[in-house]
């Protein structure tokens, strides 16, 4: 089954503890191990930081984020109409950061790598990015085994 | 960069000069900064979601009291953390910088296995 989501909000840094959180909530249909929830948030929190600092650069702008499940594969894309990305290849190599002044680690990319299973970028300069992340959550298996031995001792009582 | 991820409070700090300064604590909703003379050093005990938003008021309250208690050291005590990203990083490189001219320690304490990933990624270990 497919299911999909999209949120709109502004810019402001302090939308980035909301995105993480509306994001999770929308994964527990999927019913995640709290490490995969983790490396959601974590992915998540990286592009919509990037699309405030970056992209807007802390001025005003709307990011959208796009979330869609399909059996337990997720998507979830990053959207803003910001500055854009001159050289997508250099933005995304460990270490590097076009913000060295504001404390960044440049490690937003890598983590994003790190913790999900792809991460695609588009970007056009002054009209914006797209940061789109796959992930494959593990298949549930156990729990699986456990739903039908509940059911059969309740067909048997 | 010289850090340990050790839940103990390295010898090292017993060795330090004499105590300077008063020992103090000052609690926040989303952190608890305490300064030990004895060791010089200032723990920051993060009750918080580390993100660009909230890496702004740590730092401003971090700098404050290292400017204030002239600190060698700053240990981290992760385990009541709720969340950090890359941002977190920057904070941890950032107080680096400032203490590596007093030849001074960051010491991680409480690194959960997520946040270890996290902190390897970086190569912040070294
Ligand atoms: N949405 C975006 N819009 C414009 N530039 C971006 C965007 N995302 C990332 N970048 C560029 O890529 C660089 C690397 O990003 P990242 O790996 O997250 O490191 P950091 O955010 O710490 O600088 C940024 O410094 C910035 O120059
Ligand atoms: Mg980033």
């Amino acid at each position: 089954m497919k299911n999909e989501m999209r949120l709109l909000f502004d810019a402001h840094s302090s939308n980035e503890a909301f995105a993480r959180t509306a994001v999770a909530a929308f994964v527990m249909q999927l019913d995640p191990t709290l490490e995969e929830i983790s490396d959601i948030k974590t992915a998540l929190s990286e592009a919509v930081t990037n699309a405030i600092v970056h992209g807007y650069e802390e001025a005003e702008g709307v990011v959208e984020v796009h979330c869609r499940v399909e059996g337990r594969s997720i998507t979830v894309s990053v959207t803003d109409t910001g500055k854009g990305i001159a050289d997508i290849q250099k933005a995304m190599e460990p270490l590097y950061t076009g913000k060295p002044e504001a404390e960044r680690s440049g490690m937003g990319f890598t983590v994003m790598e790190a913790f999900m299973d792809s991460v695609s970028v588009q970007s056009i300069l002054n009209e914006g990015t797209t940061v789109t992340m796959e992930k494959q959550l593990r298949a549930h298996d156990a729990r699986g085994t456990l739903f039908s031995a509940a059911e059969t001792n309740h067909s048997e009582a | 960069m010289k850090t340990k991820k050790d839940d103990r409070i390295s010898a090292f700090f017993y060795a330090q000069h004499g105590k300077i300064g008063e020992d103090t604590t000052e609690r926040m909703e989303f952190m608890d900064i305490e300064y030990n003379g004895q060791r010089r050093a200032l723990i920051v005990r993060l009750d918080a979601e580390v993100d660009h938003h909230s890496a702004a008021q740590i730092r401003e309250s971090v700098d404050a009291q290292f400017l204030r208690t002239k600190a060698n050291h700053i240990i981290f005590d992760f385990s009541s953390l709720q969340f950090m990203d890359s941002s977190g990083i920057g904070l941890i490189m950032g107080r680096y910088r400032l203490i590596r001219p007093l030849d001074g320690k960051i010491v991680l304490a409480g690194v959960s296995e997520q946040l270890d990933r996290l902190m390897s990624l970086s190569g912040i270990y070294k």
